[in-house]
C-alpha cells in the first residue's frame, strides 16, 4: 500500500519537475518556480513514505531494512531524494531526471520485491552493517547526480545565459564544474564505503581484501573516479571527454549494485544480495 | 604524432612493459622484480618525470580498471596474486611515491598527500599480506585441543597443515535458529512466485487480484489419517476469503476465487547464529584466555585472529575455526584510515573549485 503511494508521489515529482522545466524555458519564471516547489514537496513527502516504510520494516524484522535488494533499493530511493533536497533542489532539470530515476528503482524493486519476510543471517549481524550501506548509497546518490550533470554538459557544453533561473539554479550553466563537485563528495563517500567494507571484511571473513567480484567491482568504480580527478587535471584533456569518463563512472557503479549478480564468477561470491 | 598522443603511448608502454616484466619474473623469480623497482626509482630524470605526469597515472588507472574487470569474469584468485598483476600495483605504488617526492611543491595540499600515500601503505600491507600471511582451518569438535590447522592457499584448503605457536580447545558449539514461523502463500495459477505473502498471525490481510484474503486465527487441529492409526496433530489456520469463512489445512494448497491458490506453510526458521567457547593454551600447556567467538567477533591472540567459520549440520559438536596471521594488517588499515581522511578532506561544500592550475 505505502509502495504504490510513496511511487505516485515520486511520478508525479517528476511531472512536476517537467511542467516546471518547460514552464522556465518558456520564461514563465514565478509559475516554473510554483511548479519546482511542488515538486520539491513530493519529493519530500517521497521520502517520508519511504522512511516511514523502512522504520516499520525495521521493527517487523529487528533488524536494519538493507538485507535485501528490494529494501536496498527503497533505501537508495531515499539517499536520492535527500542528495537532491541538500545539492540540486534550486534546479528544476535535475528535479526531473531525479524524479524519473527513483521511479525507474521503484519500478525495479516492485519486480523483485520481497515475497517472504527475511532473517538477517550471521555474515550481516555487524556494528559495521549500518555505516557501509549508509555511506555507499549517499556515495552513490551524489555521482548519480553527477552523471546527470555530465550527460547535461553534452547537450549543453558552453557556459552560456539561461532563460530561467529555475532551470539550474543560477543565471549561467556550468555542467563542468557542477559533475567535479558531486564526483568530490560521492568518491569521498565511495572510497570511505569501501574501507569500512574492508574493516568489516577483517572482522567478518578473515581478510580485509579476497578479491570478491563485488569488492573488485567497488574498486572498478574507485578507480573509474580516481582516472576522472586525474585526466581533470591532465592538460589538453577536453571537458566533453571528461564528461564520458564520469558517465563510465556511473555506469560501473550501477553495475557493481545490480550487475555483480549476473556474473558467472558471483555463484561463489561472498557479498550477494537475497533476490527472489 | 602530437606530444600528448606520444605521452599516452610511452604510459602504455611502461605499464605494458612492468607488467610483462612482472610476468618473466613469475618463471626466474622475485630478485628481477626488485631490479625492475629500483631500475625505475633509480631512473634517469625523463623516464621518472613520465612517472608523475598525469597523463602516466590516468593511463595507469584505466589499465588497472581494464585488468580487475577482466580478473572480476572468473572467480580466481591466482590472477590477482600473479606477478604481473603485482607489478602493475608495484607501477601505481612506485608513481604515487615519484609523485609525493617531485611533485609535492605543486601546493595540492594536505588531502592530496594524504590520498597518494595512503596507496603507497595499503599496497605494502597488501604486499606484506601476499608474502607473509598464513591462513588455515582448525577443525575441532567440542572438548578437542589442536595447534594444527589445515593450510589454505589463495583462498582453498590444501592437503598441507600449519602449525600455531600456541593451542586451541573447543568447549563449546553452540547454533541457534529463528523461530519457526507460519506463513501464508498466495500463488496465482501457474505462477511459482507468491503473489503475496501473509504472516499467519490474526487480523493480516492482502487483497490479490480483487479477491481479499484475511487471517483469522490459528489452532492445532488432531488428524486421523487411517481408522485405527493415531491422530497426527496438524495445524489449522482459520481464514476470510471475500467475507466468507473457510480454513487452510498446513501443507495442503486450496483453491480460492479468481485463480487463486492458498498454501499454509510452517517455515523452518534459518541460523541465527554460531556460537564457539574458545580456550587457548600457551606452549606450556597454561590457559591463557577463554572467549566466546561469534561471527564478526574472532579472538585476537599473538597476532593470530581465530574466526567462527564453519559448522556441519550432521555434526553439532563440531566447529570450523578460521586462523590468520597478517603480518602487513595494521600497515594497510593504517593505510585505509589515511585514504577516507584524505578523500573527505577533498570535499567541496560551497562552491565548486576552479579547475587547479596544472603545473607541468
Amino acid at each position: 500500500m505505502s509502495f504504490s503511494v510513496m511511487y505516485s508521489i515520486y511520478a508525479a515529482s517528476a511531472l512536476f519537475f517537467a511542467v516546471a522545466t518547460a514552464l522556465a524555458f518558456a520564461r514563465k519564471d514565478s509559475l516554473a518556480a510554483a511548479f519546482r516547489w511542488a515538486g520539491i514537496a513530493a519529493i519530500v513527502a517521497g521520502l517520508g513514505v519511504g522512511v516511514a516504510m523502512m522504520v516499520q520494516s525495521w521493527v517487523d524484522t529487528g533488524h536494519p531494512p538493507f538485507r535485501t535488494l528490494y529494501q536496498s533499493l527503497i533505501f537508495f530511493s531515499v539517499t536520492t531524494a535527500l542528495v537532491f533536497l541538500f545539492t540540486a533542489h534550486r534546479a528544476a532539470l535535475m528535479g526531473l531526471f531525479t524524479g524519473l530515476f527513483v521511479v525507474a528503482c521503484l519500478s525495479y524493486a516492485f519486480i523483485k520485491r520481497d515475497v517472504e519476510l527475511v532473517q538477517l543471517p550471521p555474515a550481516l549481524q555487524s556494528a559495521w552493517f549500518i555505516p557501509h550501506v549508509v555511506v555507499y548509497f549517499l556515495g552513490y546518490a551524489a555521482l548519480f547526480i553527477s552523471f546527470v550533470a555530465s550527460v547535461a554538459y553534452l547537450f549543453f557544453p558552453k557556459k552560456k545565459k539561461l532563460p530561467s533561473m529555475q532551470l539550474v539554479g543560477s543565471e549561467t550553466l556550468d555542467f563542468n564544474a557542477w559533475t567535479y563537485k558531486a564526483v568530490l563528495f560521492g568518491y569521498a563517500m565511495v572510497s570511505a564505503g569501501l574501507i569500512l567494507g574492508a574493516l568489516w571484511a577483517k572482522f567478518a571473513w578473515g581478510d580485509w581484501w579476497s578479491w570478491d567480484p563485488k569488492e573488485n567491482w567497488a574498486l572498478i568504480t574507485w578507480l573509474v573516479y580516481s582516472a576522472y580527478l586525474h585526466f581533470r587535471l591532465t592538460k589538453g584533456f577536453t571537458a566533453k571527454a571528461l564528461a564520458w569518463v564520469s558517465i563510465i563512472g556511473f555506469v560501473a557503479v550501477m553495475f557493481t549494485y545490480l550487475g555483480v549478480n549476473y556474473l558467472p564468477a558471483a555463484q561463489e561470491a561472498l557479498h550477494s544480495y537475497t533476490m527472489q | 604524432m602530437t606530444e600528448k598522443i606520444r605521452s599516452y603511448l610511452l604510459s602504455l608502454a611502461i605499464a605494458a612493459g612492468t607488467a610483462v616484466a612482472g610476468l618473466i619474473s613469475e618463471s626466474v623469480g622475485l630478485p628481477w622484480l626488485m631490479a625492475i623497482v629500483a631500475g625505475l626509482l633509480a631512473a634517469p630524470g625523463p623516464t621518472r618525470r613520465i612517472l608523475t605526469t598525469f597523463e602516466f597515472s590516468s593511463t595507469l588507472l584505466l589499465i588497472l580498471t581494464a585488468a580487475v574487470a577482466v580478473g572480476t569474469l572468473d572467480y580466481d584468485l591466482k590472477f590477482f596474486t600473479s606477478l604481473w598483476f603485482m607489478s602493475l600495483m608495484g607501477l601505481t605504488a612506485i608513481s604515487s611515491l615519484l609523485c609525493l617526492i617531485f611533485r609535492y611543491k605543486a601546493g595540492k595540499g594536505v588531502p592530496y598527500i594524504l590520498v597518494h600515500s595512503s596507496v603507497i601503505v595499503i599496497l605494502i600491507g597488501g604486499g606484506m599480506n601476499f608474502h607473509g600471511k598464513q591462513s588455515g582451518m582448525l577443525h575441532l569438535e567440542e572438548g578437542q585441543t589442536s595447534n594444527e590447522a589445515q593450510l589454505f592457499r589463495d583462498g582453498k584448503p590444501t592437503q598441507e597443515k600449519i602449525s600455531l605457536p600456541f593451542s586451541v580447545r573447543l568447549d563449546r558449539f553452540k547454533v541457534e535458529f529463528y523461530d519457526t514461523s507460519l506463513e501464508l502463500y498466495v500463488f496465482r495459477q501457474g505462477e511459482d512466485v507468491p503473489a503475496a505473502t501473509l504472516a499467519a498471525e490474526p487480523g493480516v490481510e492482502a487483497t490479490v487480484d480483487g479477491t481479499h484474503i484475511r487471517f483469522l486465527a490459528t489452532r492445532e487441529h488432531p488428524f486421523v489419517p487411517t481408522e485405527g492409526h493415531p491422530p497426527i496433530k496438524m495445524v489449522l489456520g482459520e481464514i476470510e476469503v471475500d467475507g466468507q469463512k473457510g480454513f487452510v489445512m498446513e501443507g495442503r494448497p486450496v483453491n480460492a476465487a479468481n485463480n487463486l491458490g492458498l498454501v499454509l506453510h510452517k517455515k523452518q526458521g534459518d541460523v541465527k547464529s554460531y556460537q564457539s567457547t574458545l580456550t587457548v593454551l600457551d606452549d606450556k600447556g597454561e590457559e591463557v584466555r577463554t572467549q566466546s567467538v561469534v561471527v564478526n567477533d574472532p579472538l585476537v591472540y599473538g597476532g593470530w585472529w581465530l574466526y567462527q567459520s564453519n559448522w556441519d549440520p550432521n555434526n553439532l559438536k563440531y566447529s570450523g575455526i578460521q586462523v590468520v596471521n597478517d603480518p602487513g594488517l595494521y600497515i594497510a588499515l593504517a593505510g585505509l584510515v589515511l585514504l577516507v581522511i584524505g578523500a573527505l578532506g577533498k570535499i567541496r561544500f560551497r562552491k565548486a573549485a576552479a579547475p587547479e592550475e596544472v603545473t607541468e
